[in-house]
């Protein structure tokens, strides 16, 4: 490369251009965006009841999926991460596989087997009265299709690289196993169940395909604001706009607020 | 010698990329033909048809919502055909001064109800549906389809909140068939493409409207021969009679 | 009273098989290249590992005897174990680590910092107590990891490889500490290392693995002459 005369050293031009490249690929979009955002109708079109509606849905249903990714999840990538048996990594696998299935499949999946004449939505109509489609319930669950894999693997990759030796010890000390999970284990994977937690919500947030083939789309009780931008694209473009312009805001926001904690607590040296 | 081999690789992403786009104009034998979903079936064979009569020229179709292909023409897709499910939906191409000449009415369509075979909840009229415990599903409102249902439901003095707007006309055939749904409205000709998969309720004819599909030639087009050859296909007798066939109307 | 300990583990393709017995009143010290079992036999005592066959009995008390499927969880057995590093629970501060053992016996907080003080302040950890695990050297988080072992009174002190990870210097300065906290505690105290230097410093007795297999077991006297 280039020798060093002085202090500094000459950066690598290959790769500050390719990196340059690749970096005005992910700005462009964003700049387009919000050059061609209509400002001045901004509060007006933000306060819209369908905008706040969806909106509000799409808060409401991401924390709860998230919450309910934390409550599933944690086992889960616990007994994958520490208990060896027979079928774990087809389990594993399986857990995976929404992650790179296109969420439409998911939504279909997920239809032919809670819908009302599904494989499983078929007995909870008949015994239950329980119809899935077309509810608040149904977009839970299409979000927690997709998003519970981030949540699982994160928790599981650091269940594997904490010391199980940890364990031992607590354990011989007399903790019984969930009081060692409570205050040892649970403490200090607590900055990677944080991150897990933000990239099930925010996959939860985003979620698009699955939501709409296994919920369907109305306004005010499946329609999501992802959802709502595509159903604004043709009528109403200046809404879309606004509300694109509104989820890449709140996405951000979380991106940079809470990775901010999450470094923060690595950086205190915690085990991961 | 390092910084030559750096310099390759760098732009060789960038050679890749106008490689693809150049690959577009040696395309004078594919058709781009940016149709109505509902006009899938009848379309597919018109399609065999004209690449029979017509040696060396492939038809390419790309299926939506009249709505979803309007806002791709506008955003200057390469389409040499657009045929829509509404006169809408054409007219918002056309305003940008997008087609080549004026668009033609090439068939028609009307609405009906679709239930599950057998019909088990017995919906014979449009307040039929009115009933809250009954699914009913429809379309976005410009969905060419979700705009008719919303006239046809106005007319017969019916009110009712769905409990799904669908993307395309395909969506709510799905729902129904697949029994997600209890009742949906579509085009009469969905429900002739149905094959039985679906029962249809008839719409009394006062209340019903009748969907006019328009089909212009755009602009850009680097095919315009073929385009227009398509065009008049779809105007000629056996064009007209695969359409009829397939539940369309004659204009 | 003895620690009885005939047992074959068996580990994917290894195999540790000892018949050993203990008493109260001396230190042991196991000497041995890596892979040799040493922490195996440990981890079995400790009850982290079932053996394979065979019985581990603790002054009359059975911990672990295949044949009859008996097994006594690690909560319940009296065993305390001190790993290298000392392994302090990163996440709460030295006092926590030291009392855990009694809060995770359900003892109120208050009464466990009354019931741990005289440890605390026999291994002079009284101004460590509210510091974080990492702020610690190495030898101060040994001792943390002792007191936590001793403060539920066990009746086994296991040490795996104590010393590891310290400097030469620390090293002796600590020697001579271990061996008056050893010397201080009355039960059972086993420890085990691959420095023969620690090993003649700290115990009576050196007994030595190879492949799973006792070697060697015999007075730390007859050792040093053996080398």
């Amino acid at each position: 490369m280039s020798r060093s005369r002085g202090h500094r050293q000459k950066l690598p031009w290959p790769i500050v251009l390719i990196a340059a490249v690749a970096t005005a690929f992910f700005l462009a979009p964003f700049v387009g965006l919000m050059w061609r955002t209509p400002w001045s109708k901004f509060t007006d079109i933000v306060t819209h009841r369908e905008i706040r509606d969806a909106l509000w849905l799409s808060i409401e249903t991401s924390l709860i999926t998230s919450m309910i990714c934390c409550i599933f999840g944690v086992p889960l990538a616990w007994l994958l991460a520490r208990v060896e048996f027979p079928g774990r990594r087809f389990i594993r696998a399986l857990t995976t596989l929404s992650m790179v299935l296109p969420p439409v499949v998911g939504g279909i999946a997920l239809l032919f087997t809670f819908g009302r004449r599904g494989l499983i939505g078929q007995y909870l109509d008949r015994w239950f009265g329980i119809r899935l489609p077309f509810t608040m319930t149904a977009v839970v669950m299409a979000q927690c299709f997709v998003a519970m894999p981030f949540l699982v693997l994160t928790v599981e990759a650091a269940l594997r690289q904490f010391d199980s030796r940890y364990d031992g010890v607590a354990r011989t000390l007399g903790g019984s196993r969930w009081y060692v999970f409570r205050r040892v284990t649970l403490p200090s994977i607590r900055p990677s169940l944080f991150a897990g937690f933000v990239l099930a919500w925010a996959r939860a947030l985003g979620e698009f395909g699955a939501t709409i083939t296994f919920a369907g789309n109305l306004p005010g009780t499946t329609q999501t604001m992802p959802l709502a931008t595509y159903a604004a694209l043709d009528s109403n473009p200046e809404s879309a706009l606004i509300l694109s312009l509104v989820m890449i805001a709140i996405a951000f926001t979380i991106l940079i607020v809470l990775r901010d904690r999450w470094l923060g607590r690595t950086d205190q040296g915690v085990p991961l | 010698m390092f910084s030559r081999r750096a310099l390759v690789i760098a732009l060789a992403p960038i050679s890749f990329f106008t490689a693809c786009s150049s690959s577009h104009s040696q395309s004078s034998s594919t058709l781009e033909v940016y149709a109505a979903s509902s006009l899938a079936t009848p379309f597919s064979y018109a399609g065999l048809a004209y690449e029979k009569a017509h040696p060396g020229v492939k038809v390419e179709f790309n299926l939506g919502s009249s709505s979803d292909l309007a806002r791709f023409v506008q955003e200057g897709a390469p389409a040499d055909v657009f045929a829509s499910a509404d006169i809408a939906n054409m007219d918002k191409v056309e305003s940008k001064d997008l087609l080549d000449s004026q668009a033609v009415i090439f068939a028609t369509n009307y609405l009906e109800i679709i239930v599950e075979k057998g019909n088990p909840l017995d919906i014979s009229s449009l307040e039929d549906l009115t009933n809250p415990d009954l699914i009913f599903v429809t379309a976005n409102p410009d969905v060419p389809i979700g705009r008719y249902t919303a006239e046809v439901l106005k007319k017969a003095g019916v009110s009712m909140t769905p409990d799904s707007f669908e993307s395309n006309v395909k969506g709510i055939m799905l729902k129904v068939a697949s029994g997600e749904a209890d009742a949906g409205i579509v085009y009469h000709s969905e429900v002739v493409a149905s094959d039985g998969q679906v029962e249809g309720v008839q719409i009394p004819t006062e209340f019903n409207i009748v969907a006019k599909y328009p089909i212009g030639i755009i602009k850009n087009s680097t095919n315009k021969k073929q385009a227009q050859g398509f065009v008049d296909f779809l105007l000629s007798p056996e064009g007209q009679a695969l359409l009829t066939q397939y539940g369309f109307g004659i204009p | 009273m003895t620690l009885d300990t005939r047992f074959a583990l068996i580990r994917g393709s290894f195999e540790l098989n000892v018949d050993l017995s203990f008493n109260e009143g001396e230190v042991v010290a196991i000497m041995g290249p890596n892979g040799s079992g040493k922490s195996t036999f440990l981890h079995a005592i400790a009850g982290l590992l079932p053996v394979t066959s065979g019985i581990l009995i603790l002054d009359g008390a059975t911990l672990d005897d295949e044949a009859s499927d008996a097994f006594i969880d690690p909560t319940q057995r009296t065993v305390g174990i001190v790993f290298q590093g000392g392994l302090l629970f990163e996440t709460m501060t030295v006092l926590d680590n030291i009392i855990f053992g009694l809060r995770a016996r359900k003892i109120k907080r208050a009464d466990a910092v009354t019931q741990a003080e005289p440890l605390i302040s026999q291994l002079g950890l009284t101004d460590l107590l509210e510091r974080q695990p990492r702020e610690l050297s190495g030898g101060q988080a040994q001792r943390v990891a002792i007191a936590r072992a001793l403060v539920t009174q066990p009746k086994v002190l296991l040490l795996d490889e104590p010393m590891s990870g310290l400097d030469t210097s620390t090293r002796q300065l600590i020697r001579q500490e271990f061996r008056e906290v050893l010397a201080g505690f009355a039960g059972y105290r086993i420890l085990v290392t691959h420095d023969s230097e620690d090993a003649i410093a700290m115990a009576d007795r050196i007994i030595e693995l190879d492949h799973g297999k006792v070697i060697w077991d015999g007075p730390v006297s007859q050792y040093r002459e053996k080398r």
